[in-house]
């Protein structure tokens, strides 16, 4: 039973390999590369939502985030959601998302909009 | 015309509209594509990278990370804008995003009021009817040689 507050978190790094790979995925070369892509720093969270917190069936509708400081390549990094609001009548519910460096320094805050479970008569 | 100094990507097309800059590209995603960003984002859920899983699903399908397609739209802004700096995201998936199916991409970009800021509204539709699976704004402050 989901409950506002409920929490969850992941600890990683990104490595340079990671990044060299994404490059292609983003067409770019990787030398404009100045620290972890912020699709990348999103994904922490959308990772979570799909697989966690909600959990499998988490529709993803909508995410902000604003950014406040670079996310260094090789360093560990802490993403978080936090339930925030629910609304049973239509499944939709409300996450904060938030990434911290290894000295807990915040370098995205935001939101997450999910839909969960999935309505029953969608195919 | 594009400036000396940004080369565009092979069929991208930009140009100029009063103050704003649009680019217009293509893309055809793949499985290989979704198992990639799957890879580097540790974000292995079945409905982007297990077919047979995604058959059960609502999509029938595998369908995009949500942030593959924003790496696409991400992608040009580094290129036309580069060393920018992304203050703020703002993401909607209103539709599943599919393999083999070719999306339109499209970014308005145009000056705020503020000095080298420019917000970003991007679209990532479907070739064949124009649904809509990815819509962006983005904020970025960029002081650099404009595209064109």
């Amino acid at each position: 039973m989901l409950t506002v507050g409920d929490a969850i978190e992941i600890t990683r790094s990104y490595s340079r390999e990671d990044i060299l790979e994404y490059c292609q995925l983003a067409a770019i070369d990787p030398d404009v590369i100045q620290g972890v892509p912020e699709p990348l720093i999103a994904a922490m969270y959308s990772d979570m939502l799909g697989t966690k917190l909600p959990g499998p069936g988490t529709m993803y509708m909508k995410q902000t985030s604003q950014y406040l400081a670079p996310a260094p390549i090789e360093q560990t990094l802490t993403a978080k959601v936090e339930v925030s609001r629910i609304r049973p009548e239509n499944g939709l519910v409300n996450l904060r998302t938030t990434c911290v460096d290894e000295h807990g320094k915040l370098l995205c805050d935001g939101g997450a909009l999910v839909l969960y479970p999935p309505a029953k008569t969608e195919v | 015309m594009s400036s000396p100094n940004i080369k565009p990507l092979a069929h991208d097309v930009i140009e100029k509209k009063g103050n704003t800059y649009i680019i217009r590209a293509e893309k055809t995603f793949t499985q290989d594509e979704f198992d990639s960003f799957a890879r580097i984002s540790g974000d292995n859920n079945p409905i982007h990278v297990d077919p047979a899983f995604s058959a059960a699903t609502r999509f029938g399908r595998t369908v995009s990370h949500g942030m593959l397609l924003y790496t696409v739209i991400w992608g040009r802004i580094q290129t036309y804008f580069p060393q920018s700096l992304q203050r703020s995201q703002y993401l909607m998936f209103p539709a599943g995003t599919y393999t083999g199916e070719l999306m339109e991409i499209e970014l308005h970009v145009t000056p705020t009021s503020s000095a080298g800021e420019f917000e970003i509204k991007g679209e990532i539709r479907r070739a064949a009817d124009g649904v809509v699976t990815c819509e962006s704004i983005s904020v970025i402050q960029y002081s650099g040689v404009l595209p064109c």
